[in-house]
C-alpha cells in the first residue's frame, strides 16, 4: 500500500532511531535491519499500534519491505547514515554527525513516543546481537504472524504477504507528531534541502534582503 | 504566481510553523514546491528575531515577508 507523507516521514524517523539503537550491539547490514524493523512492526501491530508502516513479504532471505529498502537507501543518500562496503555485495552502517543530531533535535518527539521506542528498543536488544545467520534461523522458525500455529515464516512460499500497516481507524495508537514538527522533518530529512535553506537563513543574516519585484 | 501572490494576502493562512534549526520559519505548499518564508510581524511578535536574526530587520515593516528559499518536494500523497 502506498504510504502517506506523515507515513513515509515517521517511518523514516522511527528507522534511523531503529539503526542507531542496533549499532549499540553489533555491525550489520540492510538484510538485518530488515528482520529488526520486520520483528518491531509485528510486535507494535500485536498491540494494534501504528509506528511503522511497511508492508512485508517472504522472500529469499526472510521478511523483506520494499520501502525499509528504499528508506535505508534515503539516509544513506542524506548522510543521516554511512554505509561501508565490507565487500562486494555487502555494507556495513555506521552513524554520521547529521543523523545524530536529527535524533537528538527530534528527541523530544521520542520521548513522547517511547511506546514505540522501547519496542524497537526491546527487539534490538534480544536480535541485534546475533550474527545474521543465527537471527535468519530465528526468524524462519516464527509462525506466520497472522496465521499463527501453521507454517513458519520458513515454510512459506516467496512473495507471501507477512505484515502490512494498519490503517489509522484501526489503530489503538498512533505515532505522535505534529504537523510542525514534521514540515521541518521533511527538510531534515534532505540533505540537499536542508542546506539551502540553512544557507539562505545564514545569507539572510549577513546581507540587506532584496525587495520582492528583484526576486520573482 | 498566483498562489504567491494568494500568500501575500494572508501569509499565515495554509501555512505551517517550521521548528528546531528552522525555527521562526514557516512553511507553505505550491504543487510539487515549498516556499520558506517569515511573516515581519509574526516574527516580532513570537520573539523569533533572535532566531531569523535578518540583517536589515529594522528596515522592514510589520506588514513584509521575508522569502528564504523555495524548495522541491514532489510526493503523490501530501497529507501534511
Amino acid at each position: 500500500m502506498v504510504r502517506t507523507l506523515r507515513e513515509l516521514l515517521s517511518d523514516r524517523l522511527l528507522l534511523l532511531w531503529l539503526v542507531y539503537d542496533a549499532m549499540k550491539y553489533k555491525t550489520f547490514g540492510e538484510t538485518k535491519i530488515q528482520k529488526l524493523c520486520f520483528l518491531s512492526e509485528w510486535k507494535m501491530l500485536d498491540n494494534h499500534e501504528k509506528g511503522f508502516n511497511y508492508d512485508f513479504i517472504r522472500l529469499t532471505h526472510g521478511p523483506y519491505s520494499p520501502d525499509v529498502e528504499e528508506d535505508v537507501e534515503w539516509l544513506e543518500n542524506n548522510q543521516l547514515v554511512e554505509a561501508l562496503p565490507i565487500n562486494e555485495k555487502v555494507n556495513i552502517f555506521r552513524e554520521t554527525r547529521f543523523g545524530r543530531k536529527l535524533l537528538k533535535d527530534f528527541d523530544s518527539v521520542f520521548m513522547r513516543n517511547n511506546i514505540f521506542t522501547q519496542k524497537i528498543a526491546a527487539i534490538n536488544r534480544k536480535y541485534a546481537p546475533m550474527s545474521l545467520q543465527d537471527l535468519l534461523s530465528e526468524v524462519y522458525s516464527m509462525p506466520h504472524p497472522y496465521m499463527k500455529g501453521e507454517r513458519t515464516i520458513g515454510e512459506l512460499r516467496p512473495r507471501t504477504p507477512l505484515l502490512y500497516k494498519i490503517e489509522t481507524q484501526k489503530a489503538r495508537v498512533t505515532f505522535n507528531i505534529t504537523k510542525e514538527e514534521l514540515a521541518t522533518l521533511d527538510i531534515y530529512l534532505d540533505d540537499e534541502n536542508y542546506r539551502s535553506v540553512m544557507l539562505a537563513g545564514e545569507s539572510a543574516k549577513r546581507r540587506p534582503l532584496l525587495p520582492f519585484d528583484e526576486v520573482f | 504566481m498566483n498562489k504567491v501572490e494568494e500568500m501575500r494576502n494572508d501569509p499565515i493562512r495554509n501555512s505551517i510553523e517550521l521548528n528546531y534549526d528552522l525555527k521562526g520559519k514557516r512553511r507553505v505548499r505550491i504543487g510539487d514546491y515549498r516556499l520558506i518564508y517569515a511573516v515581519c510581524l509574526d516574527c516580532r511578535q513570537k520573539g523569533y528575531t533572535k532566531f531569523n536574526q535578518c540583517y536589515d530587520c529594522k528596515s522592514h515593516n510589520d506588514n513584509s515577508i521575508v522569502y528564504f528559499d523555495v524548495i522541491h518536494r514532489p510526493h503523490g500523497y501530501d497529507d501534511l
